[in-house]
C-alpha cells in the first residue's frame, strides 16, 4: 500500500471512501507496521516509537470501553496509567463527562449504557490523555441517524473547543463534508486529495473525488484539439488533467447544479423525473444515446419541467472535468 | 385518572382470563412432563430407598467425613486455580497474537474427551513430578485435563463476546502501563464471566 505522511493540521481531516483507511489509521497509532515509509508528527518521525508512547488518543468502531469499569473508572484509566492521584483524577474524569453529558452515568457500567452513551465515554476517555493527535475510527457507524447527527455535532464542538487534531475516519461523504475542516479521499490506500469541503466539492483533483463527493452527472464529449471539450453542443474547456493517450471521446463530469435546463420543443432531452429537494428541485433528463443527467433547479420554476416536457440541456461555461468514457 | 373508552371497540379480555389461558398447558405437553418427571424421580427414589432414609442423616457423624470433605474442598481450589492460571492467558494469548491456531487448540481440547480416562490417567502419571505421586493433590492434575475441554470452550466463547483485540488496542493507547494493566483486568474479567454459573 502507499504509505502516507500526514501533516500536522490545525483543524480535522477526513479520511473518507476507498480501502485503507483503517489500516493508515492504525499505522498512525503504531498498531500496524508500515511495509515502508514514515510517521512524523510535528516533524518528528515517530515511527518507531510504540503505540503507547505515541500520545494519541483513539475511538475505536466497535465500543472499547473496558467492561469491568464503570464510565468513571474508563474515563480515568489512562490518567491512572499516569499515575495521576487520585482525586485529580476524578476531578478531571468528571470534567470530561460533563463535557460529553455523562455526569449521572458516571457509575454506570458499560452494559447498562447505549450505543451512543458508550461512544461518548470512549470519547471521554480518548481525551483524557490530552492527546496531540485524536484518531476516530468510524466511531458512529453502528448508531442510529439520530444518534450519529447529535454525536457529529458534540464531536465537532468537543475539538473546536480544545483544539485538538483530529483524524477522522468516515464512509460517510456527508459527514465528512459537514465535520471536517479539510477532507482527504482515500482510494486504494492512496490519498486522491486533501481540501476543504468546499474546494473539493467544487474542483475535485480526479473523477474519482468528483464521483465520491456529491452526485456527478456523466456525460459524453469530445476534446478538441485546443485542450478543451465539446459537450451538449457547447464547447467549455477542461479543468485538471486529461485521460492519457490519442482519445478524444471522453466522459465529461458535471455536477447537477453545473447544467443548464430551458424547457424548449425539439430539445436534446426529454425530462423523465422530478424529486423536490425544498430550495431546488433535481429534475432527471434523458438524453440521446440513452444518457440520463441529473439537473438542480430552483423549485419555484420547476413546475415547467414536468415530466415527457421536451429540454434543452446545456453547459454554462465553467472549466470542467472529463475522464475516460466508460 | 378517568379512562376514556371508546363504546364503539370490541371488549377485551380481562386480565384474569388472559392469566388462566397462560396457565393452562395441552394435555400432550403434561403427559411429556409426566413421562420425563417418572424417569429422573424413580431412580432417585430407589438410591434413597436402598440406602435407606435414615442413612443420609447419619453422613456427618462418620469418621472421616470432615476430613474428606475438606480435602475434597482443598482439590476443588486447586483445580480451579490451576486451570484459571494454565487457560485464561493461553486463551487470551492464542485470541491476541495467533488466531490461526485456534482450531487446533480446539481439536487438542477436546481430546480429553475422546480419549479414555484411564489412558489419560497413565499419562499424567508417567509426565507428574515424582513430589505428587502417592499423595492426594495428584488428582487436581488429573482433573484439570479432564476440565480442559469445558474450560477452553467457556473462556472461548466469554472472550468471543469481549472483542478483546480492540479492548487491548485501547488500552495501549492510553498509556505504557495500559497493556499489562488491561491484560490483567482482561483475565479477571474473563475468568469471572466465564467460571459464573450459568443457571
Amino acid at each position: 500500500m502507499w504509505i502516507v505522511n500526514f501533516d500536522q493540521t490545525s483543524g480535522p481531516v477526513s479520511v473518507a471512501s476507498g480501502c485503507g483507511k483503517t489500516t493508515a489509521l492504525r499505522i498512525l497509532a503504531g498498531f500496524e507496521i508500515a511495509d515502508a515509509g514514515s510517521v512524523t508528527v510535528n516533524g518528528k518521525d515517530i515511527s518507531p516509537v510504540p503505540a503507547a508512547k505515541r500520545d494519541m488518543g483513539m475511538v475505536f468502531q466497535s465500543y472499547s470501553l473496558f467492561p469491568n469499569m464503570s464510565a468513571m473508572e474508563n474515563v480515568g484509566f489512562g490518567l491512572r496509567m499516569r499515575r495521576m492521584a487520585a482525586a485529580e483524577r476524578k476531578r478531571r474524569a468528571g470534567e470530561l463527562l460533563e463535557m460529553v453529558g455523562l455526569t449521572e452515568h458516571a457509575r454506570h457500567y458499560p452494559h447498562q449504557l447505549s450505543g451512543g452513551q458508550q461512544q461518548r465515554v470512549a470519547l471521554a476517555r480518548a481525551l483524557a490523555i490530552e492527546p496531540q493527535v485524536l484518531l476516530l475510527d468510524e466511531p458512529l457507524s453502528a448508531l442510529d441517524a439520530k444518534v450519529r447527527l447529535q454525536l457529529q455535532e458534540q464531536i465537532r464542538s468537543m475539538q473546536q473547543r480544545l483544539g485538538t487534531t483530529t483524524l477522522f475516519v468516515t464512509h460517510d461523504q456527508e459527514e465528512a463534508l459537514s465535520m471536517a475542516d479539510r477532507v482527504g479521499v482515500m482510494k486504494e490506500g492512496k490519498l486522491e486529495q486533501i481540501a476543504m469541503p468546499d474546494h473539493l466539492y467544487a474542483h475535485p483533483a480526479t473523477a474519482f473525488v468528483a464521483e465520491f463527493a456529491g452526485t456527478m452527472n456523466r456525460v459524453p464529449g469530445e476534446l478538441t484539439d485546443a485542450g478543451q471539450v465539446r459537450a451538449l453542443g457547447t464547447v467549455v474547456p477542461v479543468h485538471g488533467d486529461q485521460p492519457g493517450g490519442a482519445l478524444t471521446e471522453v466522459d465529461v463530469l458535471v455536477r447537477p447544479e453545473g447544467l443548464k435546463i430551458e424547457a424548449v420543443p425539439g430539445g436534446n432531452g426529454i425530462v423523465t423525473g422530478r424529486a423536490f429537494l425544498g430550495s431546488v428541485t433535481r429534475i432527471s433528463v434523458r438524453l440521446s444515446g440513452d444518457v440520463t443527467v441529473k439537473v438542480d433547479h430552483p423549485s419555484a420554476d420547476a413546475g415547467s419541467f414536468a415530466p415527457g416536457t421536451s429540454v434543452r440541456i446545456s453547459l454554462p461555461g465553467a472549466a470542467v472535468l472529463v475522464t475516460q468514457r466508460r | 385518572m378517568a379512562a376514556v373508552t371508546d363504546a364503539a371497540s370490541p371488549p377485551t379480555r380481562t386480565a384474569a382470563a388472559r392469566a388462566g389461558r397462560r396457565r393452562s398447558l395441552p394435555v400432550w405437553r403434561w403427559v411429556i412432563l409426566l413421562g420425563a418427571g417418572i424417569y429422573f424421580l424413580i431412580p432417585l427414589y430407589a438410591a434413597l430407598r436402598f440406602s435407606g432414609f435414615g442413612t443420609f442423616g447419619q453422613v456427618f457423624s462418620q469418621v472421616g467425613f470432615s476430613d474428606a470433605l475438606i480435602l475434597s474442598v482443598k482439590l476443588a481450589v486447586v483445580t480451579t486455580a490451576a486451570t484459571l492460571v494454565l487457560m485464561v492467558p493461553t486463551t487470551i494469548y492464542v485470541h491476541l497474537r495467533l488466531p490461526r491456531i485456534r482450531p487446533l487448540l480446539e481439536s487438542i481440547t477436546i481430546l480429553p474427551i475422546v480419549i479414555p480416562p484411564v489412558v489419560l490417567i497413565l499419562g499424567v502419571l508417567d509426565v507428574s513430578p515424582p513430589s505428587l505421586k502417592g499423595t492426594p493433590y495428584l488428582l487436581a492434575l488429573i482433573y484439570v485435563v479432564l476440565a480442559m475441554p469445558f474450560a477452553y470452550r467457556s473462556l472461548d466463547a466469554g472472550l468471543r463476546a469481549l472483542d478483546l483485540k480492540t479492548i487491548v488496542d485501547a488500552s495501549n493507547s492510553l498509556g505504557p502501563a495500559g497493556r499489562s494493566r488491561c491484560g490483567g483486568s482482561s483475565c479477571r474479567t474473563c475468568a469471572r464471566r466465564c467460571c459464573r454459573p450459568r443457571c
